[in-house]
């Protein structure tokens, strides 16, 4: 039974994306990383995959400080950032890391007010394509300050 | 009261009230995309040795 798994889920230097870091600072480089385990067969028969890598604003109260940005020039909830790397193959055996990077931080928020200070979380997902198979990670929190 | 409350709020935190009320003078850069990579787990190697080794995109 073919089977694809993200094992880890967390926050990293791009420079150093095998070591969670939990805390940064604005101007930090920044990366998503997602550890998966993937069944041998998936590589055999050459199947590709498409991965969300989600930086989430927790803080959702419309009253409060809940991420927003414009679009239209509208002031619009946003409680997300999603970055999508599609058709990525298995080029890395079966047990790998992916992750996405900015050179720093404020890159991945800049155009989302709300969410350049204070404790956030990030998660990602992995699709097979044309196939039933999926994972989920779980959340890894950090901090910007 | 109000104006107590709100300044224990970090500089630039506005509510979406306060960003709709500025919405004619708010500007926010453009999104960034960023990049991606990726790289493989080897197997544990007895302690001591490094057991991965990384590629980029």
């Amino acid at each position: 039974m073919s089977f694809i798994n993200i094992t880890r889920v967390y926050t990293a230097d791009p420079g150093n994306v095998w070591t969670p870091k939990k805390t940064f600072l604005l101007n930090d480089p920044f990366a998503i990383v997602l550890n998966i385990q993937a069944d041998g067969s998936l590589i055999d028969e050459r199947h590709r995959f498409d991965a969300v890598f989600q930086i989430v604003g927790p803080q959702q109260d419309a009253f409060g400080f809940a991420w927003w940005t414009l679009v239209g020039g509208e002031v619009t909830m946003s409680p997300t950032r999603d970055s999508h790397w599609k058709n990525v193959g298995f080029d890395w055996g079966t047990n790998f890391a992916i992750w996405w990077f900015w050179p720093q931080y404020l890159n991945a928020i800049q155009h989302v007010g709300n969410a350049k200070l204070g404790v956030f979380y990030v998660q990602g997902t992995v699709s097979v394509q044309q196939s039933d198979l999926f994972a989920a990670s779980d959340r890894f929190w950090f901090k910007v300050r | 009261m109000a104006d107590k409350k709100r300044a224990l709020v970090p500089e630039g935190m506005l509510t979406l009230a306060e960003a709709k009320a500025r919405v004619g003078t708010l500007k926010l850069p453009e999104a960034v995309d960023g990049k991606g990579g990726g790289g493989g787990v080897a197997e544990p190697k007895p302690a001591g040795k490094s057991s991965r080794k990384a590629g980029r995109r």
